[in-house]
């Protein structure tokens, strides 16, 4: 991949949250107008690494670049107004309904005191418009579904104009259909929008499904990188995740079908204990 | 449902949301001239609400209702408005950048800061001279000085909410017990130490308006435009810093600008309590979350509450078994509003944890 068309990068990035070590000489390519899908075992770093990239934690030695300039020298607006990042779960909201809350996403547009444009009332109106959120835009934030409120934070992203979306898990605490909805719009953004879209998942079929790039975290380091297909193999789910996993190809759509069927002994650098021993 | 549908019922959600703000913050003020003239007719010198507004007018009328009104009551009922609509301010800006809706401005610190310099010059510790009419301005250096000691503890490379309320409520316990003691030991200043303690508009006159009004004229213009900054602080640290906000810079920007509009208000009127915490509630109540609409309906709220308490604190005539310097025993307007403002939380807490 030539120099011009990665937008994000990471150059021997470290950090430290408190004392301990949480990502380890990280180094890493974002190309332009790609999905990303970081993967990893809990409290393999994914989280912080989506903070590092958005400048939102410091590293303590390496370097997060921007259109190959470093991170660390951009002021937080300017780089709000390229990257727009969704935490986790974003925490209970005040009592605002859709439409003020998705206006929040203008703030690097606008800063603290200038006056609400044209330009931020479209961009809200079409933020709200691709994520289908309009004919609900007074209802409060409250009173939504989780697959709704998802949407609506995608939409406070959105309202952001954002190059790159970086995501941190997405399609938790929502149902499947709505986990697919939420995907389905994340890759209609990438597809018809050219957002350069990373974004950590748990569930691996859905990472190898919606995903052209996986990048696997382990203990801080990545010790995968590349499509799917050249990722999703038996012996990396053994040693990062430790589980035996049945690796098949989908009949519906070709995508990659990770059928994990049983818990390995925890290694050394094992991170939850569980249940170990055949599922069935 | 259509898709036109659904836009036609949300544009008129929106010119509704928008003209019920209208309608409350156009309601809200004319409680405030409402109450305003009440509070001018009220007093030891009962006038009616005709002679009141003669007298405003500069009609013909007794000397005595002129002087009354002009010299004695205005000052005193736009010292009221002005001071609730900081305190109720004030607390607005609090709860949101604290994270806690118990958050009042006496947690700044600023309030027991202001009382303890008063009280230490009313004791006259240390031999200074009583700083008589401009009292006021020397309880402000106290206030802003104590707001500068709780912000300097809360600090450790950027600001918890929590610290600062912490340290805020530490720093209070402090000062109030440093003051507490003074008052044992001059018990002769006690009359005129109270009414800062307690919170009182008895004897407040131009002097006091003068050195008033400044402070609202540029702190309460910087609060409402304070909103937007607000609202993002509202969705939570991480995501207002990944909205490009300097959370820690913005957070210490709006603690600071609440402990002005304290201080400016209990520099006059002393430590009115409960004000800043229930004038915040019932524009949350009446009007949602919104900073943008929620900061302009507290002021309004505070103003009703602290014009209304002090009617009352009129109505309510005691004579305090030591000698006050006030020119009529009245009972402190602070007296009224914990009076008011206790049951008051206690029902709003209670709902809540109903909820």
């Amino acid at each position: 991949m030539t120099r011009d068309t990665v937008v994000l990068g990471a150059q021997a990035v470290s950090v430290r949250l408190g004392k301990s070590p949480v990502l380890n000489e990280v180094t890493l390519s974002i190309p332009r107008g790609t999905v990303t899908a970081i993967i990893g075992p809990n409290g393999s770093g994914k989280s912080t690494l989506l903070r590092t990239l958005a400048r939102l934690l410091r590293p303590e030695t390496g370097a997060v670049l921007l259109d190959g300039a470093a991170i660390a020298r951009m002021s937080p607006g300017h780089v709000a107004r390229q990257i727009a990042t969704l935490p986790q779960s974003p925490g209970a909201v005040p009592g605002m309904t859709v439409q003020e809350l998705v206006e929040q996403g203008r703030y690097p547009h606008t800063g603290p005191l200038r006056i609400r444009s044209d330009r931020d009332r479209a961009a809200v109106e079409r933020a709200l418009e691709l994520t289908s959120s309009s004919h609900f835009r007074h209802r409060l934030i409250d009173s939504l579904s989780g697959g709704e409120r998802q949407r609506v934070w995608i939409a406070l992203a959105l309202a952001q104009e954002p190059r790159i979306l970086l995501l941190d898990e997405p399609t938790t605490f929502l149902d499947v259909n709505h986990q697919i909805q939420a995907l389905n719009l994340i890759q209609a953004l990438n597809r018809e929008h050219g957002l350069t879209v990373v974004m950590a998942l748990h569930d691996l079929n859905q990472a190898s499904k919606y995903a052209e790039r996986l990048v696997v975290l382990h203990g801080g380091r990545i010790v995968e990188e590349g499509p799917p297909t050249a990722v999703i193999r038996e012996d990396v789910l053994a040693s990062v995740f430790n589980v035996q996993a049945h690796i098949s190809v989908s009949p519906v759509d070709g995508a990659l079908l990770c059928y994990p069927y049983a818990a390995l002994p925890e290694e050394d650098d094992g991170v939850d204990s569980g249940f170990v021993g055949p599922a069935s | 449902m259509s898709a036109t549908d659904g836009r036609a019922g949300a544009a008129d959600g929106r010119a509704w949301g928008a003209r019920r703000f209208s309608m409350l913050l156009a309601v809200g003020l004319a409680l405030i001239g409402v109450l305003f003239v009440v509070h001018l007719c009220t007093g030891t010198v009962r006038l009616g609400p005709g002679e009141v507004l003669a007298s405003l007018l500069g009609r013909h009328t007794e000397d005595l209702h002129r002087t009354v009104v002009w010299e004695l009551r205005l000052p005193r009922s736009l010292i009221a408005i002005v001071a609730g609509a900081l305190l109720g301010t004030a607390g607005a800006v609090l709860q949101i950048i604290m994270r806690n809706n118990l958050a009042e401005p006496g947690i700044t610190g600023v309030t027991a800061g202001g009382i303890l310099v008063a009280v230490l010059w009313i004791a006259g510790i240390g031999g200074l001279p009583h700083p008589g009419r401009f009292m006021p301005l020397v309880v402000l250096l106290g206030c802003l000085g104590a707001g500068a000691v709780v912000f300097a503890l809360s600090w450790r490379g950027g600001v918890h909410p929590l610290r600062m309320v912490l340290s805020g409520v530490l720093v209070s316990a402090i000062l109030s017990s440093v003051t507490a003691f003074i008052m044992l030991r001059a018990q002769a200043g006690v009359g005129g130490i109270l009414p800062w303690i307690i919170g009182s508009l008895n004897g407040r006159v131009w002097v006091h308006w003068d050195q008033l009004w400044p402070w609202a004229v540029a702190a309460l213009p910087l609060a409402l435009l304070a909103a937007r900054p607000l609202n993002v602080l509202q969705l939570g640290d991480s995501v207002a810093a990944a909205r490009g906000m300097r959370v820690n810079v913005t957070r210490t920007a709006l603690f600071c600008l609440a402990a002005l509009l304290t201080a400016a208000a209990v520099s006059v009127v002393g430590a009115v309590g409960f004000l800043g915490l229930v004038a915040p509630h019932i524009a949350r109540w009446l009007t949602g979350e919104d900073a943008r609409r929620l900061l302009p309906v507290a002021a309004v709220a505070g103003a009703v509450l602290l014009v209304g308490a002090d009617i009352v604190s009129q109505g309510v005539t005691i004579r305090p078994p030591f000698p006050t310097p006030q020119h009529r025993p009245g009972l402190p307007v602070g007296a009224v509003m914990a009076f008011i403002g206790a049951p008051f939380f206690l029902y709003i807490l209670r709902r809540g944890a109903a909820r």
